[in-house]
This record gives C-alpha cells, structure tokens and sequence, in this order.
C-alpha cells in the first residue's frame, strides 16, 4: 500500500469475501461466462462500490499472474495496493474521477506488482448496472503495456536526439553562416577600399594631365595631351558606379555607352550633344568595362573628330541590341559620309584593333544602310579571354 | 555660356588630395567662382566653412582624419546657407538622405563632366536656370 489509507479491517476483507461467494453463488460451476473469464489470459477484476471502499471482490488468475498477488492477498482489498512511486497522480484521479460518476474510463499507467517490479497497466473500467440501473459493480480489465510503452519512448528518445541533432546542426549553421556573413563583410570592405583608391589615383593622372593643358602647350602636344586624358577619362568610366544590384559583377551596357558618348562628345560642339539612342538593357561582365571603354572612345571619337565637312548640330544615332547571344553597338548617322566613315576606321591605331579582336573576341565592320554610314560592333556576351 | 557674374560666389574645397583640391580650384575658377579655402582635415574645413561662408562647399568624404567628409557636409548644410555637393569615389559611404547635401559628382569625373555640373550649380545659387534645365550628366548620374 503506497498511500497512507488504513488497510482494510478484517471485518471489511470478510464482507469481501461474503460479497464474492455471492458473485460465485449466482455463477455456479458450468456457467460459461464464469469459465471464460477465470480462463482468459487478460487479466479482470471486479469490485463492489457497495461495500467501504470500493474493494476488490474478484480477480481472475490472469490478474493474479499479473500482479504476483495470491487471491487471498487481493480479495477486500482496494485496487489502489498495486500503485506505487511513479504511478501518476492524474491517472489516479481520472480512475477516481469516473468511479464518482459512474462512467467508464481508460487509462494507461504504472503500476507495480508483488516483486516491487513495475509493469505499464492499460486499464478498462466501467460500471455495471442493475436492471433499476443503479452501479453495483465496477469491471476493470487490465493489459501489460510494457512493451508498447517501451516502442512508445525510444520513439520519443529518438526523436529527442533528432531534435538534438537538428539543433546542433542548425547551430553549426548558424555558426558557419555567421563566419561567412564576416568573411564576406571582411572582403567587401577590402573591394571598397581598393575600389576607392583605384579611382583616387584615376583621379590623380587625370588632374596631372589637366596641369600640362593648363599649360602653353604646342598644338602637337596639347593634341597628344588631350587625347590620353580622354582615354583616362574612358576608363575612369569603367571604374564609375556600374554595380549592378541585381547582377553582381555585371554591368548596364546601354548607360554605359550613353554616358561616355556624351563625354566624347562635349569636346566636339559641332554635333548634337543629345544622339538618338536605341537601346536595350543589356548586361555584360564588368570585366569588359574597361577595354569596351578605351574601344569606344577611339571609335566614337574618330568618327566625329575633323568637323570641317560636318554641318552644325549633326546628330547621332546609337543602339545596343543583342542578337545571337551577340552584343551589337551600333555609332552611325546621317551626317557622316561613307568616305568620312572609311577614313576614321583607318585612322583606328593598332592597339584598338588588337584589343577590340584579342580581349573583347569583338568584330568591327563598316555600315552604310540607307545612307547612314557608320561602324558596327559585335561581340560576345559572355566568356572572352580576360572577360572575367 | 551665360554665366551671371553680378556677384562672385564662393567656393570651398574639402578634398585631401592636395592636387585633386588644386585641380578642382582651377575648374572652379575657369568657371567663374571665387575660391574662398580649401581643407582636407575636418576640423580646418569647419574652420574654413565658418570663416568664409561660401556659396558652395564641395565635399570629399574620406579626409585626412578618416571618412569625416559627412560631418563637414552636415555641418554646412545645418549651419550656413551653401549648397552643398559631394565629390566621392565611395558612393556606398553615403548615407541615403545625403544629410541634406544638393547631390554628388562622383569620382573619377572628368574635366568638362565637373565644369557642367559647377555651372548648373551656379545656375542654382543664382537663381537663373530655366526651368527645363537638364540636370548635368555628373550630378544626375549622383542623384540616383
């Protein structure tokens, strides 16, 4: 006995006993249903709520194999003998509860036997009623769960260690993750820093080149002057503000060509300051930015350069398009003549071809299409032998 | 180009790059403003800012005493009547309201790129722009 209940007087176990040959005298030897429940193997009680404390008044031997209990040990006695420490307190008051209001119940609990062993108890119990429907009996039936039990609770320490592992992993993660956002911080800081004084010092050759123009240059050194500072400027162009959100590591082709068209052409007033663009969004790797820069200038430049045929306000006109997984930029206009037009292409230096073919795999051509003469270039959108 | 030179305006150069300060003044004076000082240090270029009360102050961000170029920014923009304009090669430095300043020419520009956007801010601090005036390619690159 596990609770601090008194044990049943001898008075109440004889009572017992009195109430259980009652039971027998209206089942005599024969009676199948008596048979059958001393015969099963799931072990049955009943009790007779009638009598103090609602004791045990009989118990078939399934039930006393259950439990190690004599018959005699059990008989008078109340069910609660075969708690013990970790039978739960709530599963005691459910059983209690629905003996209170005659209901039936099931529940599923430790309880111990006779060796002090606990087994898991899944216990069945429900009133039974006269024909005036009062409670006379309650029948409880009871099987050994253990097992069941056992599957049920390496299920929950396995998926305790699952969880376990999974915050673990999860930690690992967010640890390796942590590192990385640093790292990556780290290195774009150190992108930014470089970035800046790259641009810094593009800076600096640029305003060198500007002192020597402020200077009483000859006509032959201002023009060599002018023409590395716009090359410089060219390139500054490339280190401008291309960082393409979106894209990292790709840049806006069609502002950037609109950008440093309008750059070559401030230095040549007698043409539009405003060409006709068509222009599709297109991305290249910001790898090319630099050569596509120093190849434009020359072309552009050439192409409106020796004004002395040009009349005033003579317009470009410009697209970028891709065709054939092909970048194509096209410089041409109205106002040039296909003379002018082969006379600039000529003019083009060396080194311009060889980057235009050898880095920028880009081919340039001639075009005269309804008497708008000009070059075409097309080169591919990706790959290129220093694209990257 | 119409420049209005009833009155010369001041100009003030925060840049730490003695020569890129010296070229900027050059371009500055081809344009028409006065030089009123020039400071690559922050405290000097509050100084300066204070001292002269200039029309425009252009801006670096990164001195000589780290990236205080916003603080000097703030400060004009705060306490003076300048507009204010920064020249950077570090937009990401900035912060998105620009603390007030008018816009950015940034880093590499080119000669004739600051010599138009020095004469559309001119235009501004003398109230004779056109209405229509298109925004010099330097600064609206900045603006956006």
């Amino acid at each position: 006995m596990i609770d601090g209940r008194k044990p049943p007087t001898g008075r109440q176990i004889s009572d017992a006993k009195v109430a259980e040959q009652l039971l027998y005298s209206q089942h005599a030897i024969g009676d199948p249903f008596a048979a059958a429940i001393n015969g099963t193997r799931m072990a049955m009680i009943i009790t007779g709520p009638s009598e103090q404390d609602n004791p045990i008044i009989f118990a078939n031997k399934a039930f006393c194999r259950l439990t190690g209990y004599d018959h005699d040990e059990i008989i008078g006695h109340n069910c609660r003998f075969i708690q013990g420490p970790d039978t739960s307190r709530r599963a005691v008051e459910r059983i209690s509860q629905a003996i209170r209001r005659e209901e039936d119940v099931h529940v599923e609990l430790v309880n111990y036997r006779k060796d002090g062993t606990p087994f898991w108890n899944s216990l069945f119990l429900s009133p039974v009623r006269n024909s005036e429907g009062e409670v006379k009996f309650f029948f409880g039936s009871q099987l050994d769960v253990s097992d069941k039990k056992q599957t049920e609770f390496d299920l929950h320490s396995v998926n305790d260690e699952l969880r376990e592992t999974k915050t673990l992993l999860e930690q690992q993660i967010d640890d390796r993750t942590g590192e990385l956002m640093r790292l990556l911080s780290q290195r774009s800081r150190l992108i930014n820093e470089l970035d800046h004084r790259v641009k810094n010092n593009l800076q600096l050759i640029n305003s060198l080149l500007g002192f020597e123009l402020r200077r009483d240059l000859g006509p032959e050194a201002r023009e060599v002057v002018n023409r590395l500072h716009q090359r410089i400027d060219a390139l500054g162009l490339a280190h401008k503000d291309q960082h393409n959100k979106e894209a990292i590591g790709y840049f806006r082709v069609d502002t950037f060509v609109r950008i440093l068209v309008s750059k070559v052409l401030t230095n040549h007033p007698r043409w539009h300051s405003e060409p006709t663009y068509r222009m599709e969004e297109v991305l290249l790797p910001i790898g090319k930015a630099a050569p596509l820069a120093l190849a434009l200038n020359e072309f552009v430049r050439s192409l409106v350069s020796n004004t002395e045929d040009i009349v005033d306000g003579a317009k470009l006109e410009i697209s970028a398009r891709t065709q054939n997984e092909k970048l194509v930029i096209d410089v041409s206009s109205a106002d040039l003549t296909e003379a002018r037009c082969r006379r600039a292409f000529d003019g083009i230096e060396g080194w311009t071809m060889r980057l235009i073919e050898r880095q920028l795999e880009a081919r340039i051509e001639f075009t005269d299409m309804d008497g708008h003469c000009g070059v075409k270039l097309a080169m591919p959108l990706n790959g290129g032998s220093h694209g990257d | 180009m119409a420049i209005d030179h009833r009155k010369p305006r001041k100009i003030v150069i925060i840049e730490d790059e003695v020569l890129l300060a010296l070229d900027l003044e050059m371009i500055a004076e081809d344009v028409g403003f006065t030089v009123a000082g020039q400071a690559g240090r922050k405290n000097e270029a509050i100084d300066v800012i204070q001292r002269s009360r200039p029309d425009l102050c252009l801006v670096d961000v990164h001195l000589l005493d780290g990236p205080t170029g916003v603080d000097v920014a703030r400060f004009a923009v705060e306490n003076t009547n300048a507009l204010v304009v920064f020249v950077t090669a570090n937009r990401a430095a900035l912060p998105e309201d620009l603390v007030g300043a008018y816009g950015i020419i940034s880093k590499p520009y080119t000669v004739s790129g600051v010599k138009d956007a020095l004469r559309h801010l001119l235009g501004v601090i003398n109230d004779n722009n056109d209405a229509d005036a298109v925004t010099p390619a330097e600064l609206r690159a900045a603006a956006r």
